[in-house]
């Protein structure tokens, strides 16, 4: 059996104001937008090959952040028509598209690992200490598993290279 | 190749890959009665028929009218790369503002010298 | 592009050749003997007097060769042995069926050579009982197979095996009929080349001359491109062929490309640059069913045109399209030709003064081009 294979976008929603809020954003919104814009830019081509596995399969309200699904043989439609998005819901917004990955997973290590690279640019957004705190706190539990996570690491690569000398003598 | 020392210099070159332009013959035609049709309004109803089926991006290249006849025959040029897009687009369109209309394509080619004269199409006239 | 958008547009071949008339290996003579069957001559000619006048009569094209139109022939009649003796044995027989299209339909023709090319349908052929081969541009499942039987050889006469079987199968298994274009060239100048049309009518069939049919047209004050036979590939000075090409196409198929028309939005085709002014221009059609005796004539004419000394009438270079049928089952020699899309055959000749020429033989997919 073949597997039906996809490609899973993950993008960030940025809304032009550049405030930081929560809004009311429901992923039919963005499964609309993209589809209006696939359609402006592919017409009934594009609609055609891809609604059948077009799909939003995240969307974190407090992050805003998305994945959405496309079938891979035509991904480059929905990647263009992703930078075609120009409305969310009732929100002026636009996409920003950060990893192309083949499974849901890949993106998900690849948002963790970007969500960690930003945690010192919201520290300088921060405003009172109480906030200061928290990103500090969740900063240092990030750099503790980066920590633990380098050590497995370095463990394995020992453990590899005692098999590889092993083997070698 | 080109030996122009040469009293008689041949050359020979061959394009196997696919020619840079086609051109389409093809004629509008309106359910009941012939509507008239000059070549800026022809051009706006390909134009609308390649964003219908393709959207902005198919309907990016340029379609020529190269020719409008009494008759109602068009010749189109356009790059090869849309050929099959542009074809495609003309057979689904179906309705211009509400009037039923059809595009019939009588012939495509590669080379405009070819559209000059269809084989197919030739009636022969009885001897006077 | 990022869009995988399909390009499945047909690959169509361009032959270009550049060569000279006084060259003994120059190619034209061959390329004109081989292209049987032509149904349309194009001819361009930019003469630079506003009062010039063509040096021809193109209503001589009737004494150059007769055609006649023959309604529902049974295909046993072109291997009839009397048939055979009389007109594929001495004379150069030219034999097209007409209305039938090449990709969906039986097809017939004989060559000069002596050959009947039967182009038929899967169905037809496995009713037939007949040795032939598949079209070459079938793909695994053939539709379309040619059955080649040569007519000249001694041994294909009654009484022998395979001529017998060859009748049978035409005549008793199948009754297939074709309206034949036929035009017939004796080897001899007694006899007259009308003898073929008394033959069928003898024979009871209905049999009617095919007239041919001319279109000129004088253009006054066209811009036309400078052409230089030596440059190819286009440069400051002049021209190169593809431009070329594309303008003599616009020219046959009645294109406006002066100034006043060059509208961005409608068409951005326009005079390939550099270009001249030219006050007279003549684009002329014959169409018909030519052989290889009138496309000579016709070529012929033209180059003297523009190989003339006059002042008066003077052209600095000339061309002549040589359109094939679309329909043919060969395009040039024993070429195999098919329909896709398109069925393009053509031959067209830029002569120059010097006597020098270029040569675009254009082809469709479905042809065997070398």
């Amino acid at each position: 059996m073949v597997r039906l294979k996809h490609r899973y976008f993950l993008a960030e929603i940025i809304f032009p104001d550049g405030r930081r809020l929560q809004r009311n954003i429901k992923s039919n919104d963005v499964y609309f937008s993209v589809r209006e814009a696939l359609h402006a830019a592919y017409g009934d081509y594009g609609i055609g090959v891809l609604k059948s596995s077009l799909m939003v399969k995240y969307l974190n309200k407090d992050t805003h952040m998305v994945i959405v699904r496309a079938k891979r043989d035509f991904y480059r439609l929905a990647q263009a028509a992703l930078t075609f998005v120009k409305k969310i819901g009732e929100h002026d917004a636009f996409l920003n598209t950060l990893h192309i990955g083949g499974t849901i997973r890949a993106c998900q290590k690849f948002l963790i690992r970007h969500h960690r690279q930003h945690l010192p640019l919201l520290y300088q957004e921060c405003d009172t200490q109480e906030e200061r705190d928290n990103v500090q706190l969740m900063l240092l539990s990030s750099c503790v598993d980066m920590e633990t996570f380098s050590k497995k690491t370095e463990e394995k690569e020992r453990s590899l290279s005692e098999i590889a000398g092993e083997s070698l003598t | 190749m080109t030996g122009d020392s040469e009293k008689h210099s041949y050359l020979r070159q061959v394009d196997k890959s696919p020619a840079p332009y086609f051109y389409i013959k093809t004629s509008l035609e309106y359910e009941g009665r012939g509507l008239e049709t000059d070549s800026l309004q022809l051009k706006h109803v390909i134009m609308q028929s390649m964003t219908e089926v393709f959207g902005q991006v198919g309907a990016s290249d340029t379609v020529d009218v190269l020719k409008l006849s009494a008759s109602g025959e068009a010749l189109l040029r356009v790059p090869s790369r849309s050929f099959v897009k542009l074809w495609g687009a003309l057979t689904l369109f179906g309705k211009y503002n509400g009037l039923p209309c059809v595009f019939r394509v009588q012939q495509v080619s590669s080379s405009l010298m070819s559209l000059s004269c269809n084989s197919r199409t030739w009636d022969i006239p009885a001897m006077s | 592009m990022a869009a995988p958008f399909a390009n499945g547009a047909p690959n169509s071949k361009l032959v270009f050749e550049k060569s000279s008339f006084d060259d003994p290996k120059s190619s034209h003579e061959r390329v004109l003997n081989t292209k049987y069957f032509t149904h349309n001559a194009s001819i361009i000619l930019p003469y630079s007097s506003s009062a010039a006048q063509l040096q021809f009569e193109i209503s001589e094209i009737q004494d150059q060769q007769v055609t006649y139109l023959i309604r529902d022939v049974p295909v046993h009649q072109l291997v009839d042995k009397e048939f055979i003796e009389a007109f594929v044995k001495k004379g150069q027989l030219y034999i097209l069926s007409q209305r039938r299209h090449i990709d969906t339909h039986n097809c017939a023709a004989v060559f000069p050579t002596g050959h009947l090319l039967l182009h038929i349908t899967k169905d037809t052929y496995e009713q037939l009982g007949l040795e032939g081969k598949p079209s070459v541009f079938s793909s695994l499942k053939p539709t379309k197979y040619v059955v080649d039987i040569d007519l000249k050889p001694d041994s294909f006469t009654p009484g022998r095996k395979g001529y017998d079987r060859v009748l049978w199968c035409l005549k008793d298994r199948l009754g297939l009929t074709f309206d034949l274009l036929i035009s017939w060239n004796p080897h001899d100048e007694k006899i007259c080349a009308s003898s073929v049309s008394k033959f069928f009518k003898s024979k009871g069939l209905v049999v009617s001359p095919v007239p041919w049919c001319v279109q000129t047209q004088w253009q006054n004050k066209v811009r036309t491109p400078v052409l230089d036979s030596t440059v190819v590939t286009a440069t400051e000075d002049a021209c190169g062929r593809a431009e070329a090409w594309e303008w003599l196409g616009a020219m046959a198929c009645g294109i406006d490309l002066s100034e006043s028309c060059a509208d961005n939005y409608i068409s951005t085709l326009s005079c390939p640059t550099p270009s001249g002014s030219c006050p007279r221009c003549c684009v002329l059609s014959v169409s018909g069913f030519f052989t290889p005796v009138t496309t000579k004539w016709l070529l012929e004419k033209v180059r003297n045109e523009v190989e003339s000394k006059q002042e008066k009438n003077k052209v600095p270079w000339g061309s002549v399209t040589f359109h094939g049928f679309q329909d043919s089952p060969v395009s040039v020699g024993s070429r195999e030709h098919g329909f896709f899309q398109e069925g393009d055959n053509l031959h067209s000749f830029l002569t120059f003064c010097n006597k020098d020429y270029w040569l675009y033989s254009a082809y469709g997919h479905h042809d065997l081009c070398q």
